[in-house]
Formats: structure tokens, sequence, C-alpha cells
């Protein structure tokens, strides 16, 4: 209990004054709080007067005490703020918000230009949400006393994605702050001291040689316009903002589109977003406008005539397509699901190929969901990792293998990070790049063929020691003793040289396991390369139970709906919700459902469907976007039909290209690697005549005379799916249901599993378009990452 | 170099807080803090090398160039000041061409300003590597620096 302006309040413990101000909605101007950050107590706005504190403590850094009583304004209080931010004025340029016509701005409006330096009052990038204007216009400061000094300092352009010009920096720290507190990387900070003070790099390097990921978190920190992304500074504010979730990656950010003359400007990350509570990553904060404003967006459909593909319009197309459809046998087609379609189009799609067409032969165009989905369908009964992204900042240790992390899933870093502050030990196994080895504690560079050895030789030691969670593995794994006998034969002297590394670090390794309780697994797409991914996967499941705990499995999945077009059931052997075709009564239940005759038999993988398009005894391929290994040719088919946003290098051989509207334009659910079900919503309209691939589908269906396929929005597909699908309740996390017994696998030597097709990595896709094709500066990033 | 770095920072591994005295100790044998020992300094302590920069940074002491043979510093502290030091700063910048915190291109000669040399009464005062010269005046400057120049150069 203390007493705030009068008011007696109840606070948190550990809160500061200026929280519990804010908590009870009293407001203390200030510039340099962050939310998320460290108090910092750099701009001395929030000086408050506190009974029996010596002079004016600052809000942010003064622990609330039981029995304060706190007066956050009063004139004396206001005298000094004021003075406080002219002193900071006296150094920002503030004819914008020092003027007494600035209420007329708007009505003569000027054009803005570009030049570099912001002197005037109109060129300011930030002139539409400065918080150093709120700051000025609460305290009512009209003048300024002490003279102006322009800094003068260089504007610093040679970096992509963002501009910055620190003449307009007011030395609050928050985009330092937020570098090395939250993202743990640090590729900026405060040099020199007093005047000469400046956020800049060490010895004046780069951003992009100094470690910088241009995730974009200083930018939206930043109170001033000193930092400004560079493709949406002049555009102002936007006319209407849409809260949507990123399709470029499985971790499933939420994110606001800011629209103007329906396109997309800007893209900021969502404070409110589950899992990235307001981070983002260069894809989604600088990359998504290039992405889908760019003219080179398929716009109509098209037909191959002669030779060449023309446009024409959805009925021609669509009718021409459910001809072509209906004239081959159902073992004769095949569908290959994009993982970056909706759960309404995977689920509709998978619909069709089994009721209009009568096949299995669907598939996820994606060789890691294969895989992956069948060993956790072993593991957990269900196609999916056990985990969440919230497990990831409570774990006590972490091994994040076959994936570099901070390229492929940066904002999950931001959670390893906070682990690890907590004490949680990290340890990546697989990359060798300088920046990871800050990021964790143990980083150990070994090929994928080293894996094996090594994750066999943690567990021998764990299993051995006898320091795993004896409670856990007694009462809830079957199959102990097999896979201690399993490993009696390993021998860790020889796994330290097959992987190249010292006894000490494995028997390390294994003991932080042991001591740090619960932990979290991230494995990523390099375990392909194993020779048996699926064991890959055993084995980190193993260590997870072994340390008393089955949750925290998390499969880094590549593209953004990998997790729910499995779900939908767009998969050869399952039915929507892993319900096997095998099995008689789930297939006579959907039959019931959707009242049409299904085929029991099971259909062909991904990799199976690709191997008989060569071959000839697939006639018809239905793509919906995602690329497919360049090595395979398409020449052998009939007919193939794409669904696409951009020409794609199918193109050659397509005889119809259906335009799909991008993630930003439909409306529709996406599940993300924890398994949560999360919106979209169309921020802007489809390009040219595009639709939703759902909407396509639908169409083909109706031309089919198929029932079950009318609808006319993308939420009564969820429901559908809500009433079919058993996992499918809503939005949300779906529950995994987990079972009470679990089984350990013995270790056994596997033969080298023969590879038909490699794993093309996928670096920065969406719909199988490479981003970096297609945003210059991403290109330029890429080259920093990929060089080293 | 990169050994000799490695080697200094080998007792504080692991320490907290042990940023500075490595820095110092990096100084001392080298001469200046460089690139190659930040990013050195940046991999074994666990830091960014941004934040090793800005933390030296915000001290005077150290130097981020390779310094000259011969340390010229020439002293503002406020009796200096009052008799005349700011001058003799510049008299030395033009004699030596180079701005304090800088080194002249044939590595002879580094120039830094200080606050105060302790010895006021003999004000102002120019000190070069350790010898403290007393009162000296704008002509006097172009001596002192003379003496250390090499004779090659003289001529």
């Amino acid at each position: 209990m203390l007493t705030i302006d009068g008011k007696e309040v109840d606070f948190k413990k550990g809160a500061t004054v200026l929280e519990v101000a804010v908590d009870n909605g009293i407001y203390i101007p200030t510039l340099c709080a962050y939310s998320g950050l460290l108090p910092f107590g750099a701009c001395r706005l929030c000086l408050v007067k506190i009974e029996n504190m010596r002079g004016f403590p600052p809000a942010c850094t003064t622990p609330a005490a039981k029995g304060m009583k706190i007066t956050t304004n009063d004139p004396e209080l206001n005298k000094l703020r004021k003075n406080v931010l002219e002193l900071i004025l006296s150094e920002h340029p503030h004819s914008c918000i020092i003027c007494d016509q600035k209420e007329l701005c708007s009505h003569y409006h000027i054009c803005p230009t570009k030049t570099g330096h912001v002197t005037g009052c109109a060129f300011c990038p930030n002139k539409d949400r400065c918080e150093l204007k709120q700051v000025t216009e609460y305290l009512g400061v009209k003048e300024i006393r002490f003279p102006f000094t322009y800094k003068n300092l260089p504007l610093e352009r040679e970096d992509p994605f963002f501009d910055r010009d620190y003449n307009l920096c007011v030395l609050c720290g928050r985009c330092v702050r937020v570098c090395q507190e939250i993202r743990g990387i640090g590729a900026i900070s405060l040099t020199k001291r007093g005047h000469d003070t400046k956020v800049g790099t060490a010895f004046g390097k780069s951003h992009l040689d100094g470690g910088c990921q241009f995730c974009g978190a200083c930018v939206d920190a930043c109170p001033t316009g000193a930092l400004s992304a560079r493709g949406s500074k002049w555009h102002g504010v936007p006319d209407k903002e849409t809260t949507t979730t990123c399709a470029l990656c499985s971790v499933g950010c939420s994110l606001k589109l800011e629209t103007k003359w329906d396109k997309i400007m800007a893209v900021r990350p969502d404070t409110e977003g589950p899992a990235n509570q307001g981070q983002a990553c260069v894809r989604g904060r600088f990359a998504i406008p290039a992405l889908v404003n760019s003219a080179n967006r398929l716009k109509y459909p098209l037909v191959r005539r002669n030779g060449r593909l023309v446009p024409v319009t959805w009925d021609e197309a669509t009718e021409l397509a459910a001809v072509k459809l209906g004239k081959y046998l159902p073992e004769e087609t095949a569908f290959l699901a994009s993982p970056c379609l909706t759960n309404e189009a995977a689920y509709l799609l998978q619909k069709f190929a089994r009721i209009c067409i009568g096949t299995n032969n669907i598939d996820t165009a994606s060789f890691f969901s294969g895989t992956v989905i069948e060993s956790q369908i072993k593991r957990s009964g269900m196609g999916a990792g056990t985990g969440t992204i919230e497990d990831i900042a409570k774990s006590g240790w972490i091994i994040i293998i076959g994936d570099d992390l901070l390229a492929s899933h940066p904002v999950l870093t931001v959670k390893v990070n906070q682990a690890r502050k907590q004490g949680a030990a990290v340890s990546l196994i697989g990359s060798e790049r300088e920046i990871n080895s800050r990021l964790v504690d143990f980083c150990i560079s070994v090929e994928p063929s080293g894996y094996f050895p090594l994750l066999s030789g943690i567990l021998k030691i764990i299993v051995e020691n006898g320091g795993f969670d004896k409670k856990f593995v007694a009462g809830q794994c079957n199959d102990f003793d097999k896979l201690k006998s399993s490993l009696k034969k390993i021998d860790i002297k020889t796994i330290a040289g097959a992987c190249g590394i010292s006894r000490d670090l494995i028997e390390k390794l294994a003991s932080t396991i042991i001591s740090s309780g619960r932990g979290s697994i991230l494995y990523g797409p390099k375990i392909l390369e194993c020779d048996d991914p699926g064991q890959i996967i055993d084995l980190l499941f193993n260590i997870l139970l072994l340390s008393g705990n089955a949750e925290g499995l998390i499969p880094l999945r590549d593209e953004a709906n990998s997790q729910g077009v499995g779900d939908m059931g767009a998969l050869p052997n399952f039915l929507p919700g892993y319900q096997y075709i095998a099995d008689k009564d789930s297939l006579a239940v959907f039959e019931n459902s959707w009242s049409a005759k299904l085929p029991g038999k099971p259909g062909l993988s991904y990799p199976e469907i690709l191997n008989s398009a060569v071959k000839g005894s697939i006639k018809v391929l239905y793509v919906t976007g995602g690329g497919i290994p360049r090595e395979i040719s398409t020449e052998g088919l009939d007919f193939l039909v794409l669904h696409d946003i951009y020409p794609s290098p199918l193109f050659e051989t397509a005889d119809i290209v259906f335009p799909a509207a991008a993630f930003t334009e439909e409306e529709g659910t996406i599940t993300s690697l924890e398994r949560r079900v999360q919106p979209l919503h169309a921020g802007v309209n489809p390009v040219g005549i595009s639709m939703p691939d759902w909407k396509i589908i639908c169409k083909i269906a109706e031309k089919m005379n198929a029932k079950g396929f009318e609808f006319s929005n993308a939420s009564e597909v969820f429901d559908e799916i809500c009433r079919v699908n058993p996992l499918i309740s809503g939005h949300g996390i779906w529950d995994l249901k987990l079972k009470d017994k679990f089984t350990l696998t013995p270790v056994k030597k596997t033969a080298r599993s023969k590879k038909s097709m490699l794993y093309e990595k996928s670096f920065w896709h969406y719909r199988g378009i490479d981003l970096t094709e297609k945003v210059s500066d991403l290109k330029i990033l890429h080259g920093k990452i990929a060089g080293g | 170099m990169k050994n000799t770095i490695k080697d200094i920072i080998k007792p504080y591994q692991g320490e907290k807080g042990s940023l500075i005295p490595i820095l110092q100790a990096v100084q001392e044998k080298t001469g200046f803090i460089s690139e190659d020992a930040v990013s050195t300094i940046a991999l074994s302590l666990n830091m960014s090398e941004h934040e090793i920069y800005g933390v030296a940074t915000f001290y005077t002491q150290f130097r981020y160039t390779k310094p000259g043979d011969h340390m010229v510093k020439v002293c503002l502290g406020t009796a200096c000041h009052v008799r005349g030091g700011e001058q003799l700063l510049n008299r030395t910048e033009n004699i030596l061409n180079i701005k304090p915190g800088q080194t002249t291109p044939d590595s002879a000669f580094s120039l830094e300003r200080v606050a105060c040399m302790g010895c006021c009464a003999l004000a102002p005062v120019i000190v070069v590597d350790d010898k403290i010269y007393p009162n000296v005046t704008s002509p006097k400057v172009e001596k002192i620096i003379s003496k250390y120049s090499s004779p090659d150069e003289k001529e």
C-alpha cells in the first residue's frame, strides 16, 4: 500500500514508482523508460516528489515501497521537468515541436522533400508519432531559452533497411538497450561521453559489418525520428492498421500492417502478439511491402494456348481445370499442398482431392514436414512438437540443433535470451557463425553426420551417471532397460573422436542437462542430412524424457503453416486431425460428415509424387505455390495446375496458373510451430483479380458440381474445420493430450538410408519464392550471413 | 598480436567486471586499443565489440591509434590555461600538423591535451614523454619539438 497523488493503491513487489503510476492510470512524462527494458534513468523527465526522500527521485528507477507518499504533478515538478525538456530540446531540431502555428500545419501541408537532413519543420520522418512532441505538449513548453545547437552529424544511410540521423537523437538509450537486453545482439552502443556521446558502433563500422540483424527493434524503440525505416519514412500516418499473423516463418509473430491507398506501406510488430510480444525480424519488419507490392505479382488467371500462357477470366480457367481434372483416373492425379497455405485452403484442398478426385495423393510440399510428422506421431500421437514458445523462456536448459536460429527464426532467440538471463544453459549444435557464440553458452560445431554419435554419447552419460529424473522415468517411461542396454556398446572416446570435440565438452553438456531441470530442445531441418533423421528425433525425445519432462520438443519448421497444413489432413495417410485413413472407423466418420465416399488407400508421399511425376505414372499435378526441387522435371506431366503469387520456374510447363492472394490480402488462420492457431486479416485487397487459395478451390469444385464447397467466406470454412477436426476448436494453442506413458527408444546403429532427393536449403522463402530476389536489401544481408 | 592479447586476458578469464583492467593491460602492452584487440576481448568475455568500444571510449585514457615514438602532452589545466596553454597547443598543432589524439604520419609524435600535471607553479607546461618543460612560450615549442625529431628529418 502506498499513496500516489492522494490515492491509496496496492503495488506488486519489485515495481518501480513509474510502473505503479502507469498501472493506476497516472501519466508521468518520460522518454527513456520502455516496456521490457530495465530502468535506466537517462532523461530525468519523470522526477517526482516522495515524502521523506531527499531531492526529486526519478520515478523510473525508484522502487516502490510500503507507505510512500508520492506526488507526481505539481507546479514545482513541472518547472523542473520543463527545464530538463528545454535542455533536451536545445540539441534537438524543434521547429516542428515549438511553433505557435503548428495547428495550421495540416491545412498548408507542403510536400516533404527527401533531403537528408532534418532541420525545418516538415522534414522529420517521425513528425506524426513523435514522443518528444507529446511530452512537450503535456508540459506546455512554449519557448526554449537556451541557444539551439545543431550537432551537424553526417546522415548514416549506407546500411540496408533503415536510415540513421543522430542529429535527432536525444540519447534515451532505448535502441541500445533493446538491442542488448531483449535481442541479445548488442550491435550498437553509446560511445564516447559528454557532448560527444553518440549511438554508434565499434570504430564506426557499418551495422552490416557490426553484426546487426536488422530486426528493426531499435527503430520501433526510437521516440524521435533518429531511426527510420527507409521504405516508409515519408508516408506519414497510415489510413488503416490491420493486425495479422506473419507468414514468412513458423514462429507466428503478430504484426500490424499499416496501409495507405490500399497498399502495405509499413509493418510493425504487435506488442500484444502472444509469440513475439512486440518483437519482429528483418523479414516481418522490413521485407513484406516489397514482397507483396511488386508489379510482377500475378493478377489474372492464365491458360496455356498454342504454347503460351494467356490471361483469361476466372470462369474460363476454372471450367478448363474442372474438365481436365475430371478426365484422369484418381491414381494419376496428385496434389502438393504448399506449407504456406492457410488452414482453410489446406483443408479444402485435401477435401477436394479426396471427394472430387477420389485420391489420397496429397502431401505437404516439404521434406522436413514428412519426416518430422512421422516421428512426431510415433512419439506423441500427433504430428506436432510437444513444446510451446513460452516453454523456451522458462527452460533451465536449451539445446538448439540443426538450424541457424538467428537467421531462420530470429524472434525465438529473444526467448532463448530471456531464458539465458535467468540462468539457462544454452547449447547450439551445428552452426559456426561467430555471433552465435555470444548468444549461447556451448557452441558445438558438428556436421549433421556427427549428431547421432554426439547425442547418443550425451544419452549414455546421462543414463550411466544416474543423475536423471528417476521418479519420472520409473513412473511414466517404458523400456528404460532396453535403452540402457542399447547404450552399453557406445564408447565416449570414439564418439568424441567421430565428432571432433572433446570428451569434456560432452560430459559438461550432459551434466548441465541433468542439473538444470526442465528443458527445451529446438531441432531444425539440418537433421535431414543425418543418416536417419527419425532416430535423431528419438534421441532428442529420450534426452527430454530423462530430464523428467515430455514437453519442450519444438520443431523449427521452415514454412509458416507446415503445422496447420498437416493438422488439416493434407497428408497422404491421414485425415484431418491425424486420423489414419487405414482406420475404417475414422474414415466412416469423415464420410458421414462430408456425405461423400472417400478413398481408403493411403496415397503417395511428397518424394513419391515427384518421382512418379518424372516416371509418368502421375499425369496431373496440382501445385499450390511453393517450389519443387529444381532437378525434378515436370515435362512428363499431361497437365499441371498452379496456384502462385509470382511467376515461378514451373511457369514453363504449367497449363493453368491461378493468381493467388498473398497472406496480407486474405482472411483465414495459420498454425505456428507451437500449435497456435492464429488469424490472418486482410490489410489490403488482392492484387488484380487474384483470389485467396481456398476460394479458387471452391470455384473449381463448383464447376465439377461437387457438394460441400459452398462457402462465402473463410470463417465459414474455419467453422467446418472446428466441427470435423477434433484438434481444432478455435484460435489459440490446440491441446496435444499427451499420453501418461512414454516409450524410451533404444539406440541402434543404422545403415545409411538411401536418400532419394536432397533437402533443398530453404532460407527466407515464401511460397517457394526466394525473398532475397524480391527485396534487394535482404540480399545484401543474406550475403553477409551466408558469407560469414 | 592476437596471442599477446590472449595472454593478457588469461588471468581475468570468466571474471565479471574485468573489462577495464583488461583494456588497461592491453594498452600498456601494445600502446593502444586496436580493432583486433577489441574483437578478441569481445569473444573471450562474451560481450559485443560495440559494448566494449562504448565502455572504452567513455574513458579518455584509452587510445585507438598506434602512438608515436614521442608523446607530447600540452597542459590545459586551470593554471596553464590562464597562462596561455591554449596558444601553446595551437602552436604545437601547427608544428606537428596534427590535432590532439592524433599521431604524425611518420609515427614520430603523438599529441595530447591534458588537464593538469600537478606542477601548476611551473605553468604553462609541456610534457614530452616523461620530461616536463616549465614556463614554455610559443617560440620555445619549436625548440622542444626539434630536440626529439630524428637527425635526418632536421636536414
